[in-house]
């Protein structure tokens, strides 16, 4: 990032009440009570909110391309750990 | 046309044009603002505005009674013949001066029609209880930016104070 430019925050929207929070987008701005304003700007001028969150994007925590092998491949071939085998009535895990 | 609605007409005209004019400076922006977040937000006020200005036209028209629709006040008349509040036509200068230009306009509306609401004309009462909900935000907008620039830079502090001199 360079010194002229403004953090980048990740938004999130939720389009009616009860519903989860999906990610939007992003948008630059130097404080929170900007960003929440630009997020409404950029990603609810439509209409496409009711509410938002927006959250500074340093502060989400992620794994790194590299450790994608050792984060997620182990669990592609266990398929004991998914309880497919048992006939349950109702339920469905797929 | 009875003396009512010709005072209706009017008074629908000088609103409805103050929307409009600022509304078109704003627009100005439109691919120049300084980032691009603002330029979709001061567009998004644009829009508002001229939102709010078709409404009163096109009520002006009606109680004028002459056949005139809301493209035909908007684009057909005399530059000189415009009732808008002369700070709306104030060139956008600097974005300091089109915020606080801004900030003027956008408190005086919200006051003006948080007392509009309370008309007997019941066109204006639902026009103003709509633009309200705009104008709202367009203060919240106009007076954050206001605060910044003033606890900003030496720059922009001097910057703001210009332009509230020159508003």
């Amino acid at each position: 990032m360079s010194a002229s430019e403004w953090p980048l925050w990740e938004v999130f929207t939720q389009r009616r009440a009860g519903l989860p929070f999906e990610h939007a987008g992003s948008v630059h701005a130097p404080d929170k009570e900007m960003a929440l304003q630009n997020a409404r700007d950029v990603y609810s001028r439509r209409g496409e909110a009711t509410c938002l969150w927006v959250v500074p994007a340093d502060c989400i925590v992620s794994p790194t391309p590299e450790e994608a092998g050792s984060f997620f491949d182990p669990s592609n071939d266990k398929i004991y750990r998914h309880p497919n085998f048992y006939k349950t009535p109702g339920a469905n895990f797929e | 046309m009875s003396e009512l609605n010709k005072n209706i007409a009017e008074y629908a005209l000088r609103i409805g044009d103050t929307s409009l004019i600022l509304g078109q400076r704003l627009a100005e922006w439109c691919g120049h603002g300084p980032i691009l977040e603002e330029d979709i937000a001061l567009t998004n006020i644009s829009l508002d505005l001229i939102g709010q200005s078709r409404a009163f036209l096109t009520y002006a028209g009606e109680k004028e009674g002459n056949g005139r629709s809301e493209d035909d006040l908007a684009f057909f008349r005399e530059a000189r013949t415009f009732k808008n509040r002369l700070m709306a036509e104030q060139p956008n200068g600097d974005y300091a001066q089109t915020m606080i230009r801004q900030l003027f306009l956008s408190v005086y509306q919200y006051y003006f029609y948080t007392e509009l609401m309370k008309s007997k004309d019941e066109t204006f009462a639902a026009l103003a209880e709509k633009s309200l909900k705009e104008v709202t935000y367009h203060v919240r907008h106009s007076s954050e930016w206001t605060i910044r620039f003033g606890d900003g830079t030496e720059e922009s502090h001097v910057r703001t104070l210009e332009a509230v001199d020159t508003l």
